[in-house]
């Protein structure tokens, strides 16, 4: 598979609350479907909130909500993001492959019959792949982005803590034909949310412009840059 | 130490604290909507974006202090975002959103942090912010901001009449708890006693005037006693008695130096060590001393002595109980160690640790005086400052002169380890108007009491040492002696001596000046009766 990179084309409101579409245990709400046309991608953006009470003794309930995506065609619901607790307005953006898709919330067994989450608006963003990137070099493999700090003890044994975040980062380079290509690609689509899809899955993020090196041969530009995904590396939009 | 579940002890004690269900450090801030939050939408949420949480807990004080620290890109935790105020200001493409963090963020507004490891979380405060600081350059928001107990130390007092306290009787404890209800805090406090004799200890003055906070009454009040005020994490102030102190008392928890000790900063100083105090109280005043602080620290070469004023010490014995409790404080300043160590949540203030350290050689218990977490990029840690898990006694006067012998008892002296006796009299033939005075180390218990055949009782709580009971009779009656009989029974009811096993009071009918049998009042005959306590 050739790895492409995707540019935002326009967007969609698909639903505009705001309601609560979710209360109590065990519920799954999904969204109006959207259409994600044969080459091309998607992203959803929700503006979720959810209200789940805190134990009496003031501690936090193991109440979850997961943010999904759903294959119509497979009719198959993928858990993309856990939310553990309460939340005021929150907008998750969810990149989704190619298909019949729908975005929704589903509440863990955990969750109160009087804790609810509630949606405000959904927008559908659609991606095509980006014109002017003649094509894509050298890309590295997602690279995690959670960090396992060490620390020595007295007396030199080894404590572990893991923290940073469950993110990726991919290494490539995007090479343009020409200067035009380079300087159009720079001044419209550098810094807005793109899209990757390639062998090691479908990723959402912002390339990082003080990470990127950019250089030309003879009439051609290349840019390598490096791309921050939230996505976990290895799965892509296809897991948490 | 709290009860933590299986799953946090784990976290908590391995080596790898990394996996990604499981085990890794993990921080929540509950953030309450303030009434001025519309976007707000829910009761409470968590704080996003946190970047690190800052927190401190000391026994000093029980108000804990937190730093929080947050990404604000595009100003969205900003208190006066508002929505278009700057053109569109976008999350995302073309989709302006107004910030439901509007007038959230602001003094005042309370919330709760917990840490845990993942999934793992406990409530380790309630507390309100202070101070908001916005770094533009940095993008960040800095909330800074004291538990529920700054109530006591900033909001001034709201009394209905002049004094909160109106009640010199009141005991410390129902004070402090009257104190904070009146600035909106809950307390669970109890009755103040001195060990032993178990007087109450009593505010002895009205208390707590307008303007006034009641952290500074309280403060006083409790320093000198052996007990100390913590907050827990709900926000109640919680009064606990200091632990006796001992090196063999158990420890809830060990800290090596080859398994979590990351830093270890140990210290001794004498800088605040007294080894006399002068407890006033009024006029009366007694000097302590502990020798072991001379011998030990000051090797016989230095001589400090301090002055408190305490109000309430109103006896000896409550007066060698505060310097019990200073001395003890002292012990717990002379010997301190400050650890860093991956953050063991569940410990709390006064908690018993052992501390093995092979460079300061330090391997006994000691006491926790003050926690520090910190949750950063860097994980989740704690530096706890712990003091000797030791006390020193106050010395038994050594250069006093031996105190005076005990009046001579008419009655027969007897020896309890009671610090309470109630003593029954009445009088066992004719009601003929015996009357007579009765004093209790030197305080007059009754005022020309009528002896009647019922009877009356007399409630002696006993010091330590020669209790004297002295009858003075004003009255024998119309007809021959005065007279009467006794019954001595234990606090609990018991009876120690029944009537007929002790000789009966007789005071023989001289100087009598009226017909009623009122005795001369410059030749009133008396009768000593010594109760000594051990």
């Amino acid at each position: 598979m050739l790895p492409t990179l995707y540019s935002h084309v326009e967007e969609t409101e698909i639903f505009e609350g705001p309601s609560i579409v979710v209360t109590g245990a065990e519920r799954v709400w999904l969204s109006p479907m959207v259409n994600v046309e044969e080459n091309e991608v998607g992203m959803l953006a929700m503006d979720y909130a959810v209200q789940a009470a805190v134990t009496s003794a003031g501690e936090i309930t193991r109440a979850e909500v997961a943010l999904v995506t759903h294959n119509a065609k497979s009719n198959f619901t993928r858990q993309r993001k856990i939310i553990r607790g309460s939340r005021t307005w929150t907008r998750v953006f969810l990149p989704v492959d190619t298909g019949q898709r729908k975005i929704g919330i589903a509440t863990n067994e955990y969750f109160r019959s009087t804790d609810n989450a509630r949606v405000r608006r959904i927008f559908y963003h659609r991606y095509v792949p980006s014109t002017y990137v003649h094509a894509i070099h050298e890309l590295k493999p997602p690279k995690p982005l959670y960090g396992l700090q060490m620390q020595n003890t007295l007396e030199g044994s080894v404590r572990t803590q893991r923290t940073g975040n469950t993110g990726t980062e991919i290494e490539m380079t995007l090479c343009f034909l020409t200067h035009e290509g380079f300087n159009k690609f720079m001044e419209t689509r550098h810094d807005s949310y793109m899209i990757i899809k390639c062998r090691y899955g479908l990723y959402g993020g912002y390339l990082n412009g003080l990470d990127s090196e950019p250089s030309s041969v003879g009439a051609s530009v290349f840019l390598r840059v490096k791309m921050i995904s939230d996505q976990r590396p290895g799965a892509g939009s296809n897991g948490i | 130490m709290k009860p933590v579940n299986v799953e946090l002890q784990q976290a908590m004690t391995s080596a790898w604290q990394n996996g990604k269900g499981f085990r890794r450090p993990s921080a929540a801030v509950i953030i309450e909507r303030p009434p001025a939050a519309t976007e707000f939408l829910v009761t409470d949420a968590w704080l996003p974006d946190v970047i690190s949480i800052e927190m401190d807990t000391d026994i000093e004080s029980p108000g804990k202090t937190f730093t929080i620290i947050c990404s604000n890109e595009n100003g969205i935790l900003s208190a006066d975002y508002r929505f278009n105020k700057y053109g569109d200001v976008r999350l995302f493409h073309e989709v302006p959103i107004p910030s439901p963090w509007r007038n959230v963020l602001l003094p005042e507004t309370e919330l709760s942090i917990h840490f845990g490891y993942n999934g793992n979380y406990m409530r380790m405060m309630t507390g309100t912010i202070d101070n908001v600081n916005i770094d533009s350059q940095g993008r960040t928001i800095k909330i800074t901001g004291r538990s529920m107990y700054k109530k006591a130390l900033s909001s001034t007092l709201q009394p209905k009449d002049t004094y909160v306290i109106n009640d010199k009787n009141m005991n410390v404890g129902l004070a402090v708890e009257e104190l904070l209800k009146n600035v909106g805090l809950e307390s669970v406090v109890f009755d103040l006693k001195e060990p032993g004799s178990k007087d109450p200890f009593i505010v002895t003055k009205k208390m707590g005037l307008r303007r006034e906070h009641p952290a500074d009454l309280i403060t006083s009040m409790v320093d000198s006693t052996f007990t100390v005020l913590i907050e827990d994490q709900l926000g109640v102030i919680r009064m606990k008695n200091v632990p006796v102190f001992s090196r063999s008392s158990k420890a809830v928890y060990t800290f090596d130096d080859t398994i979590e000790i990351l830093e270890s900063d140990f210290e001794i100083d004498d800088s605040e060590i007294f080894n006399a105090i002068l407890i006033k109280c009024g006029k009366e005043a007694n000097r302590f001393k502990s020798s072991t602080i001379f011998r030990n620290i000051f090797h016989e070469k230095t001589y400090r002595e301090m002055e408190v004023e305490v109000p309430w010490a109103d006896t000896y014995e409550k007066r060698r109980y505060v310097a019990q409790s200073l001395f003890n404080q002292m012990a717990m300043r002379w010997r301190k160690l400050s650890i860093t160590v991956p953050a063991v949540l569940p410990l709390e203030l006064l908690d018993v640790v052992l501390v093995r350290e092979r460079i300061s050689q330090v391997n006994w218990n000691l006491h926790i005086r003050a926690i520090k977490y910190s949750y950063t990029y860097d994980g989740l840690f704690q530096t706890l400052e712990l003091a000797d898990n030791t006390g020193f006694k106050v010395s038994n006067p050594e250069h006093l002169p031996p105190p005076p012998p005990p009046p001579p008892s008419d009655l027969p002296p007897f020896t309890v380890t009671d610090a309470k006796l109630s003593i029954e009299v009445w009088d066992f033939s004719v009601e003929d108007g015996d009357r007579m005075n009765v004093y209790f180390n030197g305080r007059r218990l009754k005022k020309s009491v009528f002896i009647r055949n019922k009877g009356f009782t007399l409630n002696l709580p006993l010091k330590k040492g020669p209790n004297v009971l002295k009858f003075v009779g004003i009255s024998a009656g119309t007809m021959s002696t005065l007279s009467g009989r006794f019954r001595v029974r234990k606090e609990n009811g018991a009876i120690l001596y029944d009537a007929g096993d002790l000789p009966d009071l007789e005071m023989a009918r001289t100087n009598v000046i009226s017909k009623s049998g009122y005795y001369d009042p410059k030749k009133r005959p008396s009768k000593t009766w010594v109760i000594t306590r051990v």
